[in-house]
């Protein structure tokens, strides 16, 4: 008798014990008895807390928060010269340029499974769309994704059919983020300081929300019905080696005026911001996150004429003392070569096996 | 008092409150309140002992407790503070403490799983199965192998298929 005979349930119940979904993917794979003990198991796992994606590399790498550690090679199912996007959901959106020709798909890297999105018509922005400037998200049924660069336009997909369709705008909003929550899509508009809310199924226009700002740095967040502004302090832009800092303005969603008040304390969360989205994290008990702040994602390229190095970072603002610093770790010691031309940014993963 | 006696004939005298702390146990007290020795078939002398020792420090440990909250409803509101720190205290001492007694060796919480979980002790089942975790965390399916002495026992075309999913995570 030994560990290998261990019966299922007390198998189960060890691996009950395990928070790290990384952990379960390799207690799994021990051996046939304890693989199988899981085989009419569903898995329970606490929340887990977000990855960066660190692209910028000839090979891309994953930054997992939780356990100081970086990943090489985890996404099998990416091919060469494709971009990748992360969302809350737990899905890639991938994005590969082959010769001027753009093919998209949504992967998620903790399940291994990938959805085929349509090739965009040749003719359509989104095809000519600079891939380092997408924003997206999903929700059940569709895929909507916006491009910085282009003019105007969003695109959905609807999953499982075979063309791209086009959110036309009256003005040229050029969106800078992109959310679903409850059944609505959140669409950012910088220059023009709006948020348009979309219907998830009909994409029709529910409604739009000004907001005032002098910043052109700003990202939406959706959270427990309640709207937060992120607004990134432009004199940061000055000083590039410290850390940035944010003013948060938190608006009531079920207001039939919306009204911004800016805070200082979000309470229990943790807020995750990237050049693309950003998205909002519970603060457990024994969680490692820390309440109240905001973490923040960037990379730095220095390149001369045959080399090029990247570094990423990330630092936490808290809001309460307004003081910031960068986190310290395997991430900051890591430097990748880059192969490619133009660098794309880390951004957040939110893991979820559904 | 009542008597446990071990699969390999050794026997122990123990308050039934240490006994009643495996729930197996008291089932069969409740069911039959004569019982006065009761056979382990499945656990020897030296896990038994352990176990006994787990189940003896936390039925002292309530006891404690209980007495300390006695002390507060009898001497009223004014010292109310006291007790709550010593409970503070107890349970602070009382994790301190399994997370020292859990310091075993692999066979010996190999055994007090299956111990815990035949005597139904709750409390013990979620300390060892808790330890075998922490031990198990952050280590490649290699290392646990090595850890544990487990065979890896899949064909080649199933531990492709394995990695195949999730490649990244067996580095």
């Amino acid at each position: 008798m030994g560990w290998s005979d261990l019966p299922s349930e007390l198998v189960i119940a060890i691996a009950g014990n395990l928070t790290e979904f990384t952990d379960h993917l390799r207690f799994r794979s021990v051996c046939s008895h304890w693989r199988s003990s899981f085989q009419s198991h569903t898995l329970h796992l606490p929340p887990q807390l977000p990855w960066l994606t660190l692209p910028s590399t000839s090979s891309t790498h994953l930054y997992s928060l939780s356990e100081d550690r970086i990943y090489a090679n985890p996404l099998p199912s990416i091919a060469d010269n494709s971009n990748i996007f992360g969302s809350s959901s737990g899905w890639f959106l991938s994005v590969r340029d082959l010769n001027r020709h753009v093919t998209f798909s949504l992967i998620n890297p903790f399940t291994g499974a990938s959805i085929g999105l349509p090739s965009p018509d040749p003719c359509s922005t989104l095809s000519n769309a600079m891939a380092d400037t997408l924003v997206w998200d999903r929700s059940d049924s569709v895929v909507v994704v916006a491009s910085c660069s282009t003019k105007s336009h969003l695109f959905y997909c609807r999953l499982g059919e075979a063309a791209w369709a086009t959110i036309e705008s009256q003005q040229h909003r050029l969106a800078s983020s992109i959310t679903f929550y409850e059944g609505r899509f959140y669409i950012l508009h910088a220059y023009t300081h709006e948020i348009v809310v979309l219907d998830g199924e009909t994409l029709e226009q529910v409604t739009v929300i000004p907001y005032l700002s002098s910043h052109v740095e700003a990202h939406l967040l959706v959270s427990s019905g309640e709207l937060l502004l992120l607004v990134k302090s432009i004199w940061m832009y000055i000083y590039p080696d410290r850390y940035w800092k944010y003013k948060v303005r938190r608006a009531n969603l079920n207001d039939e005026l919306v009204e911004w008040i800016e805070v200082n304390d979000i309470g229990d969360r943790a807020l995750f911001v990237d050049n693309f989205h950003c998205f909002s994290v519970k603060v457990g008990d024994n969680s490692l996150l820390r309440r109240n702040c905001i973490y923040s994602a960037r990379s730095d390229t220095s390149a001369d004429s045959r080399h090029s190095l990247t570094t990423y970072s990330i630092s936490i603002f808290d809001l309460g003392n307004r003081k910031g610093e960068f986190l310290k770790g395997a991430l900051s010691k890591f430097r990748a070569a880059s192969s490619r031309g133009a660098d794309l940014p880390p951004s957040w993963v939110l893991p979820s096996l559904s | 008092m009542i008597t446990l006696t071990s699969s390999d004939g050794v026997q122990f005298d123990v308050r039934e409150a240490v006994a009643k702390e495996s729930q197996i146990i008291r089932d069969m007290i409740q069911d039959d309140c004569v019982i006065t020795n009761i056979p382990l078939a499945n656990v020897n002398h030296k896990i038994l002992s352990i176990v006994l020792e787990y189940c003896q420090m936390h039925v002292d440990k309530t006891e404690m407790e209980v007495n300390a909250s006695k002390h507060q409803t009898t001497t009223g509101e004014g010292s109310s503070s006291v007790p709550v720190a010593l409970k503070v205290s107890s349970n602070k001492n009382l994790n301190d403490w399994d997370k020292e007694f859990i310091n075993v060796d692999l066979d010996t919480l190999y055994d007090l799983i299956l111990a815990a979980n035949y005597l139904n002790i709750s409390g013990l089942l979620n300390l060892t199965t808790q330890a075998a975790a922490d031990i198990i965390k952050g280590k490649t399916t290699e290392e646990i192998r090595a850890t544990f002495n487990i065979k890896n026992d899949f064909t080649p075309e199933e531990e492709a298929a394995i990695r195949k999913e999730n490649p990244w995570a067996f580095e």
